[in-house]
């Protein structure tokens, strides 16, 4: 039962992992974002599936990111 | 329609860039993923979560693949419909406020065919998002749970895309009215919101509120029962419309 959970799960954490990596690697790509940015690698890294959704929304400056 | 391509062209070049394309996609398969591990593993989750006395018995029935299917379609309305509002709360506003859209409107581009470029991007983009998502759910449905009904699925489908195409449509619109861009999103937000509470407390009278496709999607699934839908997606379609012409005439305020 143990390895079946852990198989169904794979896909969870690797899609979880996708987010999380694109939204770090946007944040260490944009110039300027809105805040620090070491809290929102805290955000992102912390808190599950919210915390890129919100850094994606909240963070991008209009002006060049 | 003038310029309508090669703007829609620029809108899917800005969503990859900004990898609208990958989150929104990435957080509605999440959603769908883990509603079925969830229900199915909800006993062993809790027992090896709480701290439950020496020799309890959970037992909690395992709930039907359409009840899944419908749970998971809760969730892409909470979550996922909040993402799809974040994700176009500033499309037009932001564009707004840099300048590029009235540097785009200077040009021989119609005020309509640069709404609608952006209204096609959020029903490419929702598409994928909610079919991968839903596709997920299905997929760990059949694997988990059992097969449910295909029909009833798909076209529960269908309804609940529509629903979340419509918000999208509400927040684009509000988008090209208000300079906030939160401001957008909690106009689009809280229409959803009213209008299923709204539709929950007046069913009998008010079933043909837009609110009604979401609904009757999930109940189709959860419940089995088949009311009308027909009256809501006419709302809903007649709602679009009106929703692009107030976002053109919003538009075509701000550049004057």
């Amino acid at each position: 039962m143990n390895d079946k959970l852990i198989m169904l799960l794979l896909p969870v954490l690797v899609i979880q992992l996708i987010l999380m990596v694109t939204a770090l690697r946007y944040l260490y790509r944009a110039s300027s974002v809105r805040g620090n940015k070491w809290v929102w690698v805290l955000v992102i890294v912390l808190f599950n599936i919210v915390g890129p959704i919100v850094f994606f929304a909240f963070a991008r400056r209009e002006n060049g990111s | 329609m003038n310029g309508f391509r090669i703007l829609l062209h620029k809108e899917w070049r800005e969503a990859v860039r900004t990898a609208k394309l990958i989150w929104l996609p990435a957080v509605f398969v999440l959603l769908g993923l883990l509603q079925p591990i969830s229900a199915k593993f909800m006993p062993e989750i809790i027992a090896s979560a709480g701290n439950l006395p020496e020799g309890a018995i959970i037992q909690l029935p395992i709930p039907k693949p359409g009840e899944v299917l419908g749970q998971a379609l809760g969730n892409f309305g909470l979550i996922g419909l909040l993402a799809i509002c974040l994700a176009f709360m500033g499309t037009i506003s932001s564009e707004r406020r840099s300048g590029t859209a009235a540097w785009i409107l200077v040009k021989p581009v119609s005020p309509f065919a640069y709404v609608a470029s952006k209204w096609v991007m959020l029903i490419i983009t929702v598409g994928l998002s909610f079919g991968l998502g839903y596709g997920g759910a299905w997929y760990y449905t059949n694997l988990l749970i059992g097969y449910p009904n295909v029909g009833d699925a798909l076209f529960s489908a269908l309804l609940y895309y529509c629903w979340l195409v419509f918000v999208g449509t509400i927040a684009i619109a509000a988008s090209a009215w208000l300079r906030s861009p939160a401001a957008a999103a909690f106009v689009a937000i809280g229409s959803a919101t009213l209008m299923q509470l709204i539709r929950g407390l007046f069913e009998r009278d008010l079933s043909w509120l837009p609110s009604g496709l979401g609904m009757e999607a999930v109940s189709r699934l959860t419940m089995g029962d088949f009311s009308s839908w027909i009256g809501s997606a006419l709302t809903a379609a007649a709602s679009i419309i009106l929703l692009m012409i107030v976002a053109v005439r919003g538009l075509r305020r701000s550049i004057e």
